[in-house]
């Protein structure tokens, strides 16, 4: 299992974090200090480590500048949208950088992609019998290959990775289209709708009314 | 134009000016005086020849024994003066009626038809100076008479001499004028950079002002004049110093405080909002769970409504106009007292109340309000079961009121930070008390509104003090402490 470290001083937001972290199928664990967040990060493994910028004790860059040289991938959470903290995170090596408050599946997104980038996350992935390989833009189902678009591979692929979690087409939309999109919304629909009939997913990858669609494990 | 080269071109255009027209003036009349003398010379010497002639004609008649001498007897009488040695002027004629008999070295005279025209009517000695400068010649002429006949005597002098000489004046002058021009140029220039000297250094130094050096300063030196301008300058830019600290301090306590805001809302709405989207996102969700992530969800969002209540109250409170009254503190600390003794009993704690007869004057709400935050922050430091002492006493016509508790007290450290907007001395204990880490910010507000200073006496594991100083309203001043509470 994959173990992330979570470094957040407020509580809530930490419990946050590590509910959403399960529903990914990640472990949290949790540190409220900087200090204890560095010690950790340094004697522990920890596949990632989710830093929030305002820590008593050691900030989060300085957590990120003693860490140096360590193969841990960062993303900063912060409550500032501040241009310049943003450069220094990613200037000292930081992956990511997430604006408080966010939304669950964005975070996981997010995980996922820096994951991906250090190939944390496997290339493979399954959902009954089909298979889908990341790396090789490949997916079968029964052993049959099936051809899909790249953008219907795309939505497959995000549906794989959040199984059980509703989807909204906001979520989609920045996901497989980018944030930069102005197209119809609809195109999302039309997409889903063809994985679904492609892949013979009806009645698994749902719909749910004003919210979106989710595939769920039977 | 530089400063410096209009005055030194005004005071050269001047001083030269002066200088030449003075001596312009005083070499004229020099020279008409000196024109004059030589007219009044060619006059006596004209005369001179005149009678040294008639002499000569009645020297000749007695020396020849007759007694007329003839025409051509005249003539050589005449002939005789003109060509002797002694004549002292430069050239002479002598005409009968109006033609020339003699005429010696004066070859212009043909010219001058006008002047022996009205020669011949003339009984005096007349005089013409014609010609310029050394071609300047001295007329005269007067009648003659010789054994009964009228001549008409001519005779010239030449004044070139005199007009050379002021000509070479005038020459000297422009010479010496030039020479001056440069001498006092040089002077002057000298003269202006030391005199403008400071104004380059003071020009410099603005330069470095005005580029944003606030801090620098002009050395007061130099003429009266600069010293006062450096003063000025020093003044403007120490209030400029002084203004633009402020500005800045303002602005950073300012960004600070956003920055603050910001931390302290997005703090509860991250956790609302991860919260309720894995309610929302989330196939299955267990009762338990369910119920904890709604807790936490109204837990922040009660946080985020203390926060919003305590900006407000913040907000209205510097818009506000104060209801200055005359309150007594005895009845004020009664009133408090009322408020807070439900979350006091909550905490089996109890509340010691002092106060003298002293009335102030205030806004009955707002420093209630004041006086309530301090005992919350008191209640919230001390442990179940403690005590709080409220208490006031009148020193030299000031209320010295007094918040005292024996929690946990703070570091001098915390204790000069406390009063930070958003500083809290243990956060997650103060966000379990649902604190906004404003209270006292808001109290140092209301305060400031009152005239009234607050001061925190602290030591850690011991407790708190906090003092309200305020002017004494005069009505009401007693002496005598009595236990009221």
């Amino acid at each position: 299992m994959i173990r992330i470290l979570i470094v957040e001083d407020d509580e809530n937001i930490a419990k946050m974090i590590e509910a959403v972290l399960s529903i990914g199928g990640y472990e949290g664990i949790v540190c409220n200090d900087g200090a204890q967040a560095l010690h950790k990060l340094l004697t522990e493994s920890f596949d990632l480590a989710l830093l929030d910028v305002m820590l008593p004790g050691l900030d989060g860059f300085e957590i990120l500048e003693g860490i140096q040289g360590r193969e841990v991938p960062v993303i900063f959470l912060t409550a500032r949208l501040d241009v310049a903290d943003k450069v220094r995170g990613l200037r000292l090596g930081a992956e990511d950088y997430i604006v408080k408050p966010f939304e669950a599946v964005e975070l996981l997104a997010r995980i996922e992609v820096v994951l991906r980038r250090v190939n944390k996350s496997s290339s493979v992935l399954s959902y009954e019998d089909i298979t889908v390989d990341i790396q090789k833009h490949r997916v079968t189902k029964g052993g049959a290959e099936i051809s899909l678009t790249p953008r219907e591979f795309e939505v497959l692929v995000f549906f794989l990775q959040h199984v059980d979690i509703a989807l909204t087409r906001e979520r989609l939309l920045s996901a497989v289209w980018d944030y930069s999109f102005e197209g119809e919304s609809r195109t999302v629909d039309i997409h889903v709708q063809q994985v679904r009939r492609k892949l013979g997913l009806q009645g698994r990858l749902v719909t749910i009314p004003k919210l979106g669609w989710r595939l769920e494990r039977q | 134009m530089k400063l410096w080269q209009k005055i030194l071109l005004i005071s050269l255009i001047f001083v030269l000016g002066a200088v030449e027209t003075t001596a312009f003036i005083v070499l004229s009349r020099d020279f008409s005086m000196t024109v004059e003398r030589e007219r009044e010379q060619g006059v006596t010497e004209h005369n001179y020849l005149a009678a040294t002639i008639a002499n000569q004609v009645v020297y000749s008649r007695l020396l020849g024994d007759k007694i007329l001498l003839s025409e051509e007897e005249i003539e050589e009488v005449i002939d005789e003066v003109l060509s002797a040695t002694t004549v002292s002027v430069d050239g002479a004629a002598v005409f009968r009626q109006s033609d020339p008999i003699r005429i010696y070295r004066m070859d212009e005279l043909q010219e001058m038809s006008e002047f022996q025209r009205e020669a011949l009517h003339s009984e005096e000695c007349l005089t013409l100076i014609t010609g310029e400068g050394e071609n300047t010649r001295l007329y005269v002429t007067s009648g003659l008479t010789l054994e009964g006949t009228a001549y008409q005597l001519y005779t010239v002098t030449d004044m070139g001499d005199i007009y050379r000489d002021y000509d070479e004046q005038l020459l000297f002058v422009r010479n010496l004028g030039m020479v001056l021009a440069v001498v006092i140029s040089a002077v002057l220039v000298a003269v202006l950079f030391t005199l403008l000297g400071p104004l380059t250094r003071l020009n410099a130094s603005l330069r470095q002002i005005a580029g944003g050096n606030y801090s620098l300063r002009i050395k007061e030196q130099g003429s009266p004049e600069f010293r006062e301008l450096a003063g000025n300058i020093n003044r403007m830019s120490e209030s400029v110093e002084e203004n633009v600290q402020r500005i800045s301090e303002i602005a950073e306590s300012r960004k600070r405080f956003i920055d603050n805001l910001a931390h302290e809302m997005k703090t509860p709405l991250t956790s609302i909002m991860g919260f309720g989207d894995i309610m929302r996102i989330k196939r299955e969700m267990s009762e338990k769970q369910r119920r904890e992530y709604a807790e936490i969800i109204v837990e922040d969002a009660k946080r985020l409504r203390t926060l919003s209540g305590k900006l407000l109250e913040l907000a209205t409170n510097e818009g506000a106009e104060l209801e200055l009254v005359s309150v007594n503190l005895r009845e004020l600390f009664r009133e408090v007292h009322l408020t807070v003794a439900p979350i006091l009993s909550r905490r089996h704690m109890t509340m010691e109340m002092a106060s003298t007869h002293i009335a102030i004057n205030c806004d009955r709400e707002l420093f209630k309000s004041l006086l309530y935050n301090l005992i919350d922050n008191s209640i919230k430091a001390s442990a179940d079961g403690s005590k709080i002492i409220l208490k006031a006493v009148n020193r030299d016509n000031k209320a010295r009121i007094s918040v005292t508790d024996f929690g946990i007290g703070m570091s001098n450290e915390q204790a000069k930070r406390v009063t930070e907007p958003f500083y809290m001395v243990d956060k997650s204990r103060s966000r379990k008390e649902g604190g906004a880490g404003l209270g006292l910010s808001l109290c140092v507000e209301v305060a400031k509104r009152h005239g009234a200073v607050l001061e925190i006496e602290s030591q850690q594991g011991k407790g708190t003090t906090v003092f309200v100083y305020i002017d004494c309203h005069p009505e009401i001043v007693g002496s005598e402490d009595d236990e009221i509470g």
